[in-house]
């Protein structure tokens, strides 16, 4: 069993500690745990590429925090006696976990020192941090931005997800948009519904795709993308390698901005300005992919899409 | 080794692969990861690992490093062949690659234009990659673009049968220091180390590979020195023996990307390299050549640089030579070299040209998407190129000194900077402007017109232009209908050769020119199905050829005429989480019109798989196979059609410790297939009858790790 162990000082942190040096006198007025003494960033090794998801959020941390970061690459499993030797050693105010497996390794250690958790979708206890699925807000607005015409959004999906459908419904009600729900609680039911939708649907609707709901069977989508081609129908996706096969965008993490949001709440957490049980943040600083074919049979050019940057066109 | 029992040994494998236990646990965090953003590819592509393709409208493959790895790929010429319409043929001289897209053959290969992180690597003395090419490894290889058909109106010369484009790894597809080492047949041994980090904002990356061979062993029964012992009554020829393909090579790169200049230097060192069956098609086991190629390039890429403007400027200077290592033996000692001389030459006949080139290139690109349904791409560019100094020893011939012929058993006289070298020095320039305009003319078409004008020092100007119109017929359905030209500068040594007297050169030929029109479906009928279709047509003309003159001389000239016509149809298959499958067919009709007969060498059908498998718990396996079929001989080669051939080839690799240590065992032509390419015709016969070998099988073991 290995690990790794890196602690990075970069040019604008010396000057962040310098200038935190400075302020020391004024630091004796501040309550004692305001001054940071760093952080403890715990992630697993991953292969490649998805390596290069945990390497920007932490680059992202590593921009955005004041104080010391280091960073604790768990390579296998059970690593608590190591874990719990580098939180000694380095005594962190906070413990910013990337991904499940940290989250869980560090969660067994019992340690009262707060934890922030980032690169994960949902946590079945209370942990502050930032979530790694697209706020529903967030897609939702670009969907406006690209397509102002829309007037409907119709969306299948089980009632796990009846919280951020109730906020995708008064986002779009607050816009004079309609969001049509359509449940389903096996695959077979969700083909019924998208085919309901696909026969009800106009050119002014827009079919969500959403993410997780297991219910987006390769053939139902192939299924979909067919009839809303043919009827001019916006569809979009929570699952970005959708847009591979002709749906008109999704979002993804823009990691190093999570990094930086990370960094913010460990700073809220050192100088107690967020509760431990916070809760997770949903993402919202991501990059738009779009698909150039479909957009441009839908009337949309990309010169179009106002105030959107496209990160990646397919 | 038997088929038979090969076969057990490959069952054996697949057997363990399958005991192999699937821990369910080991790809968790992956798994999490991948289902966020739909699948392992997407999340390359997100996290800058890997581009997407460029969606210019030509008929194009894009191989990346996870196919690379798939095929086992030792060298890029493994890869190449994977390519519908695409096959790669071999030279006698040296057994360097002829990549002969669709039909279109020649000794030099010069109507492809390789190109590397977009800049060319052609040389002005053939108007090839080089002579002494020695292959290039992949480890450095971030991505192949293969551009099928004509590609002059935006790439300008060479942009022929087809374009190459190899890109190199950023910094940012690399993480931290990772180290490879593969050894196996012919005493191959290749190393290769990379590493990658940031300075503030700059972010570096180096690359370092290195290969050292003794090259394959198969024997050529015969060489022109069998025919000339035949005729002089000598007994020089060393044949039967093996071809000589030992190499040493070194490839270096180093790349800086600072806000948005990318500087990028590389060297390409061959030292020791094996002369195939010989330069003049007798066996030389002994000579040897070597080149030092250095390039450098600084970009400057603004894909905002203003509202609706992007724009990238590119500085690139690239240095090569071709050298030699140990003397040139171009007939055997006990040769005469000719019928008509009687004294044979004690030491053999030598001759040892050196060439060195110096290209320099500039060019601005600018695309503007500010008028409504277009988007514009306009450019210029000045290119410098010379062949600075030529070198040239030789114990044959005309002695400058004299201005007697060299007599049999004379050291070598040194012919440089007279008239009697082979090539004299010489320069060319090159300015050109283009244009392209990508009209989007209502939902679901498109029309893509470009042309770029092209002004040359030594043969004057060219116009070549290109339109495609693009067509989404269906949601799963893409129909493009092509047209293009192009044009190839005549080489140096096609304009400048002056001791040969069967490749006498011509400073009055004009580029060879190319017209194709091809057709392109693109149908995606399931979710994890893509089938392409592409009918093509071209019409080569202009080809330059060596026309015997009544002095039993041969001069260039603008001779050969060639259409062709064909198919290639790919399907690329994930058939579920593990297994993915991918298969091409290409069939081609090619006429040489001046004989009147079929066109030569190239195989008018070929046949890709290949499988793999990829499982949880590091396990990777591939299997594919290449069959290649039907290549006509010339209308006056004598010999019956070269057999056509099946290479099997696999790749089993498994990861350790989360991908930190890979281990692979790969194989090539497991079967041990007796495959040939053509060697040249000859008058009056053949010099090598029975066609150049290839290596039979190869077993290679490798190890990379993450440091």
């Amino acid at each position: 069993m290995r690990f790794f162990n890196k602690t990075r000082l970069t040019s604008l942190q010396r000057l962040r500690l310098l200038l935190l040096a400075l302020l020391l006198p004024g630091q004796l007025f501040l309550p004692c745990n305001a001054l940071s003494s760093g952080l403890l960033i715990v992630y697993p090794k991953v292969k490649a590429p998805y390596n290069k998801i945990y390497d920007d959020i932490i680059k992202g941390i590593n921009e955005n925090y004041l104080g010391i970061s280091h960073e604790l690459q768990l390579t296998g499993n059970s690593e608590n006696n190591i874990l719990a030797e580098q939180i000694k050693q380095h005594q962190p105010d906070v413990l910013v976990t990337l991904g499940k497996r940290s989250l869980k390794e560090v969660r067994q250690l019992a340690s009262p020192i707060p934890i922030v958790a980032g690169a994960i979708t949902k946590t079945e206890e209370v942990v502050a941090g930032v979530s790694m699925s697209p706020d529903a807000e967030v897609i939702l607005s670009h969907l406006l931005a690209m397509t102002p015409f829309v007037k409907r959004v119709y969306v299948v999906s089980d009632l796990q997800y009846q919280a951020q459908l109730d906020g995708a419904e008064a986002f779009l009600s607050e816009r004079g948009r309609v969001l049509q729900v359509e449940g389903a609680e096996s695959v077979q039911e969700a083909a019924d519904k998208y085919l309901k939708i696909i026969h009800q649907a106009s050119a002014q609707d827009a079919i969500w795709l959403m993410q997780g709901a297991n219910l987006n069977d390769p053939s139902i989508l192939m299924l979909v993308l067919k009839a809303a081609w043919n009827k001019k129908i916006v569809v979009f996706s929570s699952n970005p390698s959708h847009v591979k096969r002709g749906a008109l965008f999704s979002l993804y993490p823009d990691n190093e901005k999570m990094g930086h949001a990370l960094a913010k709440i460990a700073q809220q957490h050192e100088l107690d300005l967020i509760s431990p049980n916070a809760g997770l943040t949903p993402l919202r600083s991501v990059h738009l992919i779009v698909n150039k074919r479909t957009s441009k049979h839908l009337g949309i050019t990309p010169n179009d899409i106002s105030g959107l940057t496209i990160h990646r066109l397919l | 080794m038997g088929t038979q029992a090969l076969n057990t040994k490959i069952a054996t494998l697949l057997f363990l692969l399958c005991l192999n236990s699937v821990n369910a646990n080991e790809y968790l965090e992956e798994d999490d990861l991948a289902s966020l953003y739909g699948d392992e590819d997407f999340v390359s592509i997100a996290t800058g690992m890997s581009q997407p393709v460029s969606h210019a409208p030509s008929v194009a493959s894009v191989i990346t490093i996870e196919k690379i790895k798939q095929i086992g790929a030792t060298d890029i010429d493994e890869i190449l062949e994977t390519i519908p319409g695409l096959h790669v043929a071999r030279s006698s001289s040296g057994q360097n690659p002829i990549y002969t897209f669709r039909g279109i053959y020649s000794d030099f290969n010069a109507q492809i234009l390789m190109l590397i992180n977009g800049i060319p690597v052609t040389n002005l003395f053939h108007g090839n990659r080089h002579q002494v090419w020695g292959g290039m490894p992949v480890n450095a290889i971030s991505r192949i673009e293969v551009i099928r058909g004509t590609g002059s109106a935006i790439y300008g010369a060479d942009a022929f049968a087809g374009v190459i484009n190899i890109i190199t790894k950023a910094p940012s597809e690399i993480s931290g220091t990772s180290t490879g080492l593969r050894y196996g047949s012919a005493n191959t041994k290749d190393f290769w180390i990379q590493t990658a980090g940031s300075l503030k904002e700059a972010t570096y990356s180096a690359i370092l590979e290195m290969r050292k061979t003794d090259g394959q062993s198969e024997k050529i029964t015969s060489d022109s020195q069998t025919f000339l012992d035949l005729v002089s009554g000598t007994s020089a020829s060393l044949a039967p023996a093996s071809v000589n393909k030992g190499a040493e090579l070194i490839d270096a790169r180093m790349e800086l990307e600072y806000q948005k200049f990318t500087l990028r230097t590389g060297a390409q060192i061959r030292n020791h390299g094996g002369l195939g069956a010989g330069l003049a098609q007798a066996l030389d086991p002994n000579g040897q050549a070597a080149s030092n190629r250095y390039n450098f390039d600084l970009s400057y890429d603004d894909v905002n640089f203003s509202e609706n403007t992007s724009v990238k400027a590119t500085v690139s200077y690239l240095q090569t030579s071709q050298e030699v290592d140990e003397d040139f033996i171009l007939f055997p000692p006990g040769s005469t070299g000719s019928p008509l001389n009687p004294i044979p030459y004690p030491d053999g006949i030598i001759g040892n040209p050196e060439v060195y080139e110096r290209h320099y290139r500039a060019n601005l690109t600018g695309t503007f998407r500010g008028i409504d349904r277009h988007e514009v791409m306009g450019g210029a560019g000045y290119y410098f190129g010379e062949i600075y100094k030529t070198k040239e020893e030789k114990n044959f011939g005309i002695d400058p000194s004299t201005g007697f012929p060299v007599f049999p058993g004379s050291p070598l006289v040194d012919v440089s900077d007279t008239p009697f070298v082979f090539l004299a020095e010489n320069e060319r320039e090159n300015s050109y402007v283009f244009v392209q305009d990508v009209w989007h003319l209502v939902d679901d078409w498109e029309l893509t017109t470009g042309i770029r004008f092209d002004h040359y020092s030594d043969f004057g100007d060219t116009t070549n232009p290109r339109v495609a119109l693009v067509w989404s017929a269906r949601h799963n359905l893409t129909v493009k209908a092509l047209y293009g030209e192009a044009f190839r500068a005549p080489s140096f040594a096609e304009t400048g050769e002056q001791t040969n007297p069967i490749a006498l050169g011509n400073s009055n030929l004009e580029p060879e020119t190319l017209k194709s029109y091809e057709l392109a479906f693109n149908y995606k009928p399931t979710y994890d199905l893509i089938l392409d279709l592409n009918l093509f047509q071209y019409y080569w003309k202009d080809i330059i050829q060596f026309v015997p003159n009544p002095a039993e001389t041969r001069t260039a000239q603008n001779a050969g005429e060639q259409e062709g016509h064909g198919i290639e149809l790919e399907a690329s298959w994930q058939v579920n989480d593990y297994l993915s499958v991918l298969s091409n067919y290409s069939w081609q009709k090619s006429k040489d019109e001046l004989n009147n007969a079929d066109a030569a060498n190239a195989p008018e059908q070929q046949f890709y798989i290949r499988a793999n498998t990829s499982l949880p718990g590091g396990w990777n396996f591939s299997l594919q196979a290449n069959h290649v079929m039907n290549r006509n001989r010339a209308f006056d080669d004598p010999r019956q059609d070269i057999d056509d051939y099946t290479i099997v080839d696999f790749t089993l690799r498994k990861s350790f410790l989360g991908d930190q240590l890979e281990l692979s065992l790969i194989s090539k032509n497991i079967f041990n297939d007796d495959a040939r390419e053509p060697s040249p015709n000859g008058q009056p016969v053949p010099a090598i009858a029975n066609d150049l070998p290839l290596d039979r099988r190869r077993i290679y073991g490798e190890i990379r790790y993450q440091l």
